[in-house]
C-alpha cells in the first residue's frame, strides 16, 4: 500500500439512503426489464440448415389424412351421430399440431417453414370447402357472388345489388375472379373457390416474408405466423368469398413492402416503393376499411420515421405512399358515389356505444359461446377458445416492450446508438398488437363484435409477432428442446383452434338448421330459386327470409328487398296474422311482386340473429312466427300461390299491390 | 426474344384450349399462370425489383391482380367483359410485358435463386397428399349431393301467355321416382284431371291448361293439385282469374 493512499482505503463507506434507493430501485427495474423487455444475444435462429422436402411432404400427407377424416366427420355431423364433433376436433387439432410442429422448431431452412405454413393455410381452406361443398357458407359470400354472376353474365360492373349496394362498387375481387370464369370454363363457384385459394396462398406467404425481414429470424416469422392464423378471422371471414379477403392479402403485400423500406439500400427503395404504389389503388377498389386501414398504417410508419431522428431513412417515399394511400380512398368513393357514412357510420356509432356503456357498466351486453338459438358450446371448445385469447394476452405481455426496442442481430454495433428505437416497423407492429385488446372489448359487446372483428385481424398483425418475439426471446431457450418444441406446437393448436370456435366459423355440419347461413344451404332452397330465374324470369322484386334472400338474389337472380338499398323494412309481412293496411303499404311500397314464406322457420329460433332482417326477433319477443302468421297469405283472393315446394312456397302479390 | 416467344405461344395455347373445349380444371391448369402470376412476374422485372425465388411469388401474384383488375375496369369502358375482350387483354398484356422485360436495359437485377432439389419421395408424398385432398373434397360433395332433409318436389301454377291460360309444372328433384295425378278445379268444376304418371328423378312436367269461361262471367278462384298415392294431396296452388287484367305479366317487371 503507497504511502499516498485514501486514508480510509479498504473500508466500507455507508451508501446514502437516497442511492440505496435508487441502486434497489435500478435491481428491480432490471429484474422486470428481464422479464419483459431483455433482447438476450443469440435468441433469433440461425438458418443454415438445408430444407428438407420430405418433411414438407410428410406434413401435406398427414393435412391430407386429417382432412378426409374431417370430411368423414362432416358426412357423420350431417347424419347426427354425436361422435362427429370429436372426430372433427382431433383431426383438426393432429393436423395444425403437426404443420405447427414442422414450422416452428428451431434449426429448420427458411423454406421448409414456409412451405409448412402454406400446406397449413390451403389446408384450413379446405376444412372450409369440405364443410360447405355445394354452396357458399357464409351469408356475405352470396352477397358479393351475386356481384361476381352480375358482372360475368351483363358483362358490366357496378350492376346493382340489392342486398349489398355497395359491393358493386368495390368489385376487385370480382373482376380477379371473373376471368377464370371467362377463360377456363369454370362454374363460378369453383372459380370462386380458385381465387380463394390464391389469396390465402399469398396471405400466408407475405405474412411470413414481412415477419422475417422485420425480425430476420424465419422461425419467429413462422411463429408469428401461426399466431396470426389464430385470430378469429383467419379460416372464417378471411377465408370467404368477400372483398375483403382479397384487399386483406393486398394490404400484407403493401404493408410488407412499405415497412421493408428502411432495410432496403438507397438504390432499391423505389422499387418496392412503386409496388406499393401499384398496389394501393387495387386495395383502394376492393375493399373500403381495408383501403382506410392501410392508409392509417402507412400514415403511422410515416409519422414513425419523421418522429425518429435518424438519417438515411425512407422519409420522403414513405411520405409519397401515404399521401396516395391518404387520397385514394376518398377520390374513389366520389368517383363511384359510394355511400360509406350510411353503410359504415351506423355500424361504428353503435359499435362505440355499446363499448361505452360496457365500460361503465361492467358487464359484457354479449353472451359468449352462445348462439342466438340458445345453444352453448361444449367446455372443451368453450375452453380452447378462452385459451386462445390468453395466449395472446400473455404473449403480448412478454412481447410488447421487446418489439419496442427490437433490433436486428448484429444491428447494434453497425449502427450508432442513441436512437428512440431501433425499428420503426417493429413499433408499428407492436402499437398494432396493442390494438388487439380493444378489440377483444368490442367483441364483448352484441353490436360491437363485428366491428371487432374487422379490426381484430389487422390487430393480430401485430400481436402475432409481439408473441413471436415473447416466444423467442422471452421463452427461447426452455421452447427449444423436444418438450419444449412439442409444447409450443400443441398451444399453437390449440390457438388456432380456438381462434376458429372464437371466430364461429366452421364446427361440425348438421342437417338443416333455421337461419343459420351455410347449414340452411340445402338443395331444396337452391331448387326454389333456381325454379324463380326459371319460371318467373329474372329481376322480379322478392321478398324472403334470411336464408331464401341470399339463393333467390343468387343462384334466381331476383331483387330482393332490403333496408340497404332503401326498401322498407318486410319483417311485419310475416308476423302476425292478418294481412292488414300496414301490410299492404309494405308490399305497395316496395312494388313486391312475390313473396316467398318458408315454413320451417318456426321449427326453431335463428342460429344466427334474425329470420328475416336484424332486430326482428326481439321486436316480436324472441319468439318466431306462427304457422298461422305464415297462413295468411292463403286467405287472401287476390294472392296466388304460384309455387308448392312443401316447405317452401312462394306467392304472387302482385295484384293487391295496386 | 425467347421470352417473348413464350409468352405468345402460352396465350395461343390457352386460345386453343378454349376452341377445342378441353376440361375447365385443364383449361385452368393452363389459364391460371397466365392470369396471376406471369404478368405480375414480367413486371416484377421490368420494374427491376430485387426480390428472387419463393419472396418474389406474392409480388408476382399481387401485381398480376392489380393488371387484371385494372384490364376489367378498361375491358368495362369498352364494353368487352366477355370471354374474347379477356382474352384480348391478357393476351396483350403478357406480350407487352414480356416484350418490355426483354428491352430492359442491362443484367437483370438478380438472378432468381433456384429451389432446393426435390427428391422423388417428397414427389410422391406432394402427390398422395394432393389426392388425399382431392378425396377429401370429393367426399363431401357426395355427402352433400346426398343430405336432402326434404323432399324436392315442386309444383307451380303461373299464367301462360293468353288470356285464361295456365302454366301447370311439376319437377321431382329428389333421386326416387314417384307417382302423381294432376288435377285441376275450379269452383264446383272440374277444369282438367290426368291419369297418374310417373315423375322420373330429375323429370320435369309441364302442362297448358285453357279454363273454359263460366257463365257467370266473375272471378274465379282455380285450385291446382298435385296427389300422390291414395289421392293423398302432395303439393297445392291456386290463383284467381277471371277479372279484368293484362295477360301475360309473367317476368315482366324485369330490368326494374
Amino acid at each position: 500500500m503507497s504511502s499516498t493512499a485514501e486514508p480510509h482505503a479498504g473500508m466500507t463507506l455507508p451508501v446514502p439512503p437516497d442511492a440505496r434507493r435508487a441502486r434497489l430501485a435500478a435491481r428491480g427495474w432490471a429484474a422486470v426489464w428481464a422479464v419483459i423487455g431483455r433482447l438476450p444475444a443469440g435468441a433469433v435462429d440461425p438458418s443454415d440448415a438445408r430444407i428438407r422436402w420430405r418433411v414438407v411432404a410428410g406434413v401435406a400427407v398427414l393435412n391430407g389424412v386429417c382432412l378426409v377424416l374431417n370430411a368423414v366427420a362432416q358426412g357423420m355431423g350431417r347424419a347426427g351421430q354425436p361422435q362427429a364433433g370429436a372426430l372433427f376436433w382431433t383431426a383438426m387439432l393432429v393436423m395444425v399440431f403437426g404443420s405447427a410442429l414442422a414450422a416452428s422448431r428451431p434449426g429448420v431452412h427458411r423454406l421448409e417453414r414456409l412451405a409448412c405454413l402454406v400446406v397449413l393455410g390451403q389446408s384450413l381452406h379446405l376444412l372450409k370447402v369440405i364443410f360447405s361443398p355445394i354452396g357458399f357458407y357464409g351469408f356475405d359470400e352470396y352477397l358479393h357472388y351475386r356481384t361476381l354472376l352480375d358482372i360475368v353474365e351483363l358483362q358490366t360492373l357496378f350492376a346493382s345489388n340489392s342486398l349489398l349496394p355497395i359491393s358493386p362498387l368495390y368489385p376487385g375481387l370480382e373482376i380477379a375472379v371473373a376471368p377464370l370464369i371467362a377463360l377456363t370454363g369454370l362454374a363460378p363457384f369453383p372459380a370462386a373457390l380458385l381465387g380463394i385459394s390464391l389469396t390465402r396462398f399469398v396471405a400466408v406467404m407475405a405474412c411470413f416474408l414481412m415477419f422475417e425481414r422485420i425480425s430476420g429470424s424465419s422461425r419467429l416469422a413462422a411463429i408469428a405466423v401461426l399466431v396470426v392464423m389464430s385470430g378469429t378471422s383467419f379460416v372464417g371471414f378471411h377465408g370467404q368469398f368477400a372483398y375483403e379477403t382479397l384487399a386483406f392479402a393486398l394490404f400484407l403485400v403493401v404493408i410488407g413492402c412499405v415497412l421493408r423500406l428502411e432495410q432496403e439500400p438507397p438504390s432499391m427503395r423505389w422499387q418496392f416503393a412503386l409496388v406499393a404504389l401499384l398496389l394501393i389503388p387495387v386495395v383502394t377498389v376492393t375493399h373500403h376499411l381495408t383501403s382506410y386501414l392501410t392508409a392509417a398504417t402507412i400514415v403511422g410508419v410515416a409519422v414513425l420515421m419523421l418522429a425518429r431522428p435518424m438519417p438515411g431513412q425512407p422519409r420522403a417515399l414513405v411520405l409519397l405512399l401515404a399521401v396516395v394511400a391518404v387520397a385514394a380512398p376518398p377520390l374513389w368513393k366520389s368517383a363511384v358515389s359510394a355511400p360509406m357514412s350510411d353503410y359504415l357510420g351506423p355500424h361504428i356509432m353503435h359499435a362505440l356505444s355499446d363499448m361505452q356503456s360496457l365500460l361503465l357498466r361492467g358487464s359484457p351486453s354479449r353472451t359468449f359461446f352462445v348462439g342466438t338459438d340458445g345453444v352453448q358450446a361444449p367446455l372443451a371448445l368453450r375452453l380452447m377458445g378462452v385459451i386462445s385469447v390468453v395466449m395472446i394476452g400473455v404473449g403480448l405481455f412478454f412481447g410488447f416492450f421487446r418489439a419496442l426496442t427490437f433490433r436486428l442481430p448484429g444491428e447494434r454495433e453497425a449502427r450508432k446508438p442513441r436512437r428512440p428505437w431501433p425499428s420503426s416497423a417493429s413499433v408499428l407492429l407492436a402499437l398494432a398488437g396493442a390494438a388487439f385488446p380493444v378489440t377483444v372489448i368490442f367483441k364483448m359487446t352484441s353490436t360491437g363484435w363485428e366491428v371487432g372483428n374487422r379490426l381484430g385481424a389487422f390487430a393480430m398483425i401485430g400481436a402475432g409477432f409481439v408473441c413471436a418475439l415473447s416466444v423467442t426471446h422471452f421463452w427461447g431457450r426452455s421452447l427449444r428442446g423436444r418438450t419444449g418444441r412439442t409444447a409450443l406446437a400443441g398451444v399453437l393448436a390449440l390457438m388456432i383452434a380456438g381462434g376458429i370456435v372464437n371466430g364461429g366459423a366452421l364446427l361440425v355440419r348438421t342437417s338443416y338448421q333455421v337461419s343459420a347461413d351455410g347449414q340452411s344451404l340445402e338443395p331444396l332452397g337452391i331448387a326454389v330459386a333456381g325454379w324463380m330465374r326459371q319460371v318467373l324470369g329474372e329481376n322480379n322484386r322478392v321478398v324472403a327470409d334470411r336464408t331464401n334472400s341470399i339463393l333467390a338474389s343468387t343462384y334466381g337472380r331476383q331483387n330482393v328487398l332490403s333496408t340497404l338499398n332503401g326498401d322498407p323494412a318486410i319483417a311485419d309481412l310475416y308476423f302476425g296474422d292478418r294481412l292488414g293496411a300496414h301490410e299492404r303499404n309494405i308490399i305497395a311500397a316496395g312494388f313486391v311482386d312475390y313473396i316467398l314464406v318458408d315454413l320451417r322457420l318456426p321449427m326453431s329460433a335463428p342460429k344466427f340473429g334474425h329470420y328475416y332482417e336484424p332486430g326482428d326477433l326481439s321486436q316480436y319477443d324472441n319468439l318466431p312466427p306462427r304457422q298461422r302468421d305464415l297462413a295468411k297469405f292463403e286467405r287472401h283472393p287476390e294472392i296466388a300461390r304460384v309455387l308448392d315446394a312443401g316447405p317452401v312456397v312462394v306467392y304472387d302479390v302482385r295484384k293487391i299491390r295496386r | 426474344m425467347m421470352r417473348v416467344g413464350l409468352a405468345l405461344l402460352w396465350v395461343l395455347a390457352v386460345r386453343a384450349a378454349a376452341q377445342a373445349e378441353l376440361h375447365p380444371v385443364l383449361r385452368a391448369c393452363l389459364v391460371l399462370p397466365v392470369l396471376s402470376f406471369f404478368p405480375g412476374y414480367l413486371l416484377l422485372r421490368v420494374l427491376r425489383v430485387r426480390v428472387g425465388g419463393a419472396d418474389m411469388i406474392p409480388f408476382a401474384i399481387a401485381l398480376s391482380w392489380a393488371i387484371l383488375i385494372a384490364s376489367g375496369f378498361v375491358l368495362h369502358a369498352f364494353q368487352a367483359l366477355s370471354e374474347e375482350g379477356w382474352f384480348a387483354a391478357t393476351g396483350t398484356t403478357m406480350v407487352v410485358l414480356a416484350v418490355a422485360a426483354a428491352a430492359m436495359p442491362g443484367p437483370a437485377p438478380q438472378p432468381p435463386t433456384p429451389l432446393p432439389r426435390i427428391d422423388g419421395l417428397a414427389i410422391a408424398g406432394l402427390a398422395v397428399a394432393a389426392g388425399l385432398a382431392v378425396g377429401a373434397v370429393a367426399l363431401a360433395v357426395w355427402q352433400a349431393g346426398n343430405d336432402r332433409p326434404f323432399e324436392i318436389l315442386e309444383f307451380w301454377m303461373v299464367e301462360g301467355s293468353q288470356p285464361r291460360e295456365l302454366l301447370i309444372g311439376m319437377r321431382n328433384g329428389d333421386l326416387d321416382e314417384r307417382h302423381v295425378r294432376l288435377e285441376v278445379r275450379g269452383v264446383g268444376r272440374l277444369i282438367h284431371s290426368e291419369p297418374a304418371m310417373v315423375l322420373e328423378p330429375g323429370q320435369t312436367v309441364q302442362r297448358i291448361v285453357r279454363v273454359p269461361f263460366r257463365d257467370t262471367g266473375s272471378a274465379e278462384r282455380i285450385s291446382a293439385v298435385l296427389l300422390g298415392e291414395g289421392d293423398r294431396i302432395l303439393r297445392h296452388t291456386h290463383m284467381t282469374i277471371g277479372e279484368a287484367r293484362e295477360p301475360g305479366r309473367i317476368g315482366m317487371e324485369a330490368g326494374r
